[in-house]
């Protein structure tokens, strides 16, 4: 319980001090996905067109995720390092420091949540508000799994330099491998299989389908449930070889 | 020394600090080869720590004295928990509150009302209990108005003042000081003085690190001194500052008889 307390007060230091001083506060963590969402919906709709009905929602319903994981896993790489002098207080656990950012991301996403369901209530799409019980449960499953994920980068780029170089390359070919600005219907059937294998293309149909398109597919939760468990282990035993050890590594 | 009552039971510690700071990811696939040697020149490398092992008397003020480098904030690190050992027990009988690098874990952008909150909760304290001691600690630290403002307005001193201030009102059983006294003006000082004068009354155990001699023969009862990680002398204080003073010498005659 204390863990979490400590996670809420610096989550709500962390958006304090981001945002403190700038002329939209808070709404700067809209405006940057908004920002973002026009400049792709131009680009797909309009220039590519991808064939997608009610794409500005299908976009979104796909970006906030996305921003969410990407932030996250970004702002975890080196987080081990900028929180160094909350582990060198020797009082909290190391664990606290991906619980922090994931959490800080999370933040925003639950505040871009509104934004899509004022959007979905003015589309005139059906939709059926029972998914939306759904909402919290894929939202505890994409914690977890980022929780560990950022754990074993966070911890591994403390010892190792390339790590951090790595993941921002991994992130950019995440995206365009992501069903985030396509739906996953215009992937090559022949390419599908390996194109499963990222997990995160279950997040985001799951995220989609409990937004807009209804008709959950559970079964999608099987791989990134498998998933969370070997992560887990593994960052239990990076956080055990590294993480304990951190002050050491900075 | 024999110690009865101890607080604090270190026995044949040793600390390593890792060989390379940074490695590049093909270690990570290279490291089966690698551990079967590191393993074993681990401990023949110069450590930190070497192989230390002393009692801390309860309810002792007990100086660490030692030349740069001897090992003195290692093993202050190692008693606060920051750092783990590599070999060798570390046995603490109550909670430990560290004294060292204060005001490191504030945020320059919140106030120092905000950072109250935020130290305190870090250092254990729930959201609740903080509410309870805000005020004594708002009036202890007498910044008064400038607590609305955010950090980065403070001077060094007030920050210090401030850690010190939110740190003063947590409950421990050993307060673990790392030359704190340099900082901050005279009557800040004595105000940290007093309070360790307090503290130490009511029982409490004191760790005090410092290369000035002078302070800890003022301050301390027990006392060891550090060199190169290694004990050289341990026992009441002014036996053990007896024999740095001498050491002390013999290092500056070196350094005289090099010079001429």
């Amino acid at each position: 319980m204390h863990l979490l307390e400590i996670s809420f007060l610096m989550v709500k230091r962390e958006l304090t001090a981001r945002y403190r001083g700038t002329i939209f506060g808070y709404l700067w963590s809209f405006l940057n996905p908004m920002a973002f969402a026009a400049v792709y919906y131009i680009a797909f709709k309009y220039i590519v067109r991808i064939p997608v009905e009610d794409y500005s929602i299908f976009l979104l319903t796909g970006l906030f995720p996305w921003i969410w994981i990407s932030a996250s896993v970004i702002s975890g790489t080196s987080s081990f390092e900028n929180f160094q002098a909350l582990l060198k207080t020797g009082y909290v656990k190391p664990i606290i420091i991906p619980l922090l950012v994931v959490f800080t991301e999370l933040t925003h996403f639950l505040f871009a949540i509104p934004i899509l369901l004022i959007m979905l209530f003015f589309s005139g799409l059906e939709i059926n508000f029972l998914n939306y019980i759904f909402i919290p449960i894929l939202m505890i499953f994409q914690t977890i799994f980022l929780i560990s994920v950022v754990t074993i980068v966070g911890c591994l780029s403390l010892v190792y330099r390339d790590i951090s170089h790595m993941v921002t390359i991994l992130i950019q070919m995440l995206f365009f491998l992501s069903p985030i600005i396509y739906p996953l219907s215009l992937v090559p059937s022949n390419y599908l299989s390996i194109y499963k294998l990222n997990p995160l293309v279950n997040f985001f149909e799951l995220w989609r389908q409990s937004f807009y398109i209804g008709n959950i597919d559970y079964s999608l939760l099987i791989y990134p449930t498998i998933l969370i468990f070997i992560l887990i282990t593994i960052a239990y035993f990076v956080i055990k070889k590294i993480g304990d050890r951190a002050v050491e590594w900075m | 020394m024999d110690v009865k009552n101890s607080i604090i039971e270190i026995n044949d510690l040793v600390k390593v600090y890792p060989r390379n700071k940074k490695k590049s990811i093909i270690e990570l696939f290279k490291k089966k080869q690698q551990e079967d040697d590191s393993t074993d020149k681990r401990f023949y490398r110069k450590s930190a720590i070497d192989h230390v092992s002393f009692k801390i008397p309860k309810g002792s003020r007990f100086g660490i004295i030692g030349h740069n480098g001897s090992g003195k904030s290692t093993l202050l690190s190692l008693m606060l928990g920051i750092l783990k050992p590599d070999k060798g027990t570390l046995k603490i009988n109550g909670r430990p509150l560290g004294l060292l690098e204060l005001g490191s874990g504030f945020h320059p952008d919140l106030t120092g009302k905000e950072n109250i909150y935020l130290y305190s909760s870090i250092l254990g304290n729930r959201i609740k209990e903080t509410h309870n001691i805000i005020s004594k600690v708002a009036e202890f630290s007498e910044l008064g108005s400038s607590l609305d403002r955010s950090i980065r307005t403070y001077s060094s001193g007030m920050v210090v003042r401030l850690a010190f201030s939110v740190l003063a009102f947590i409950k421990s059983d050993i307060l673990l000081i790392d030359e704190i006294l340099g900082v901050g003006d005279f009557q800040f000082q004595l105000k940290c003085l007093n309070y360790f004068e307090e503290f130490s009354k009511n029982g409490g155990t004191i760790v005090f690190v410092s290369q000035d001699y002078k302070t800890i023969l003022n301050f301390c009862n027990y006392c060891i001194c550090l060199n190169k990680g290694k004990i050289i002398s341990y026992g009441p204080v002014k036996k053990v500052v007896k024999v740095f003073r001498e050491d002390m010498e013999k290092i500056k005659k070196q350094y005289v008889d090099e010079i001429f």
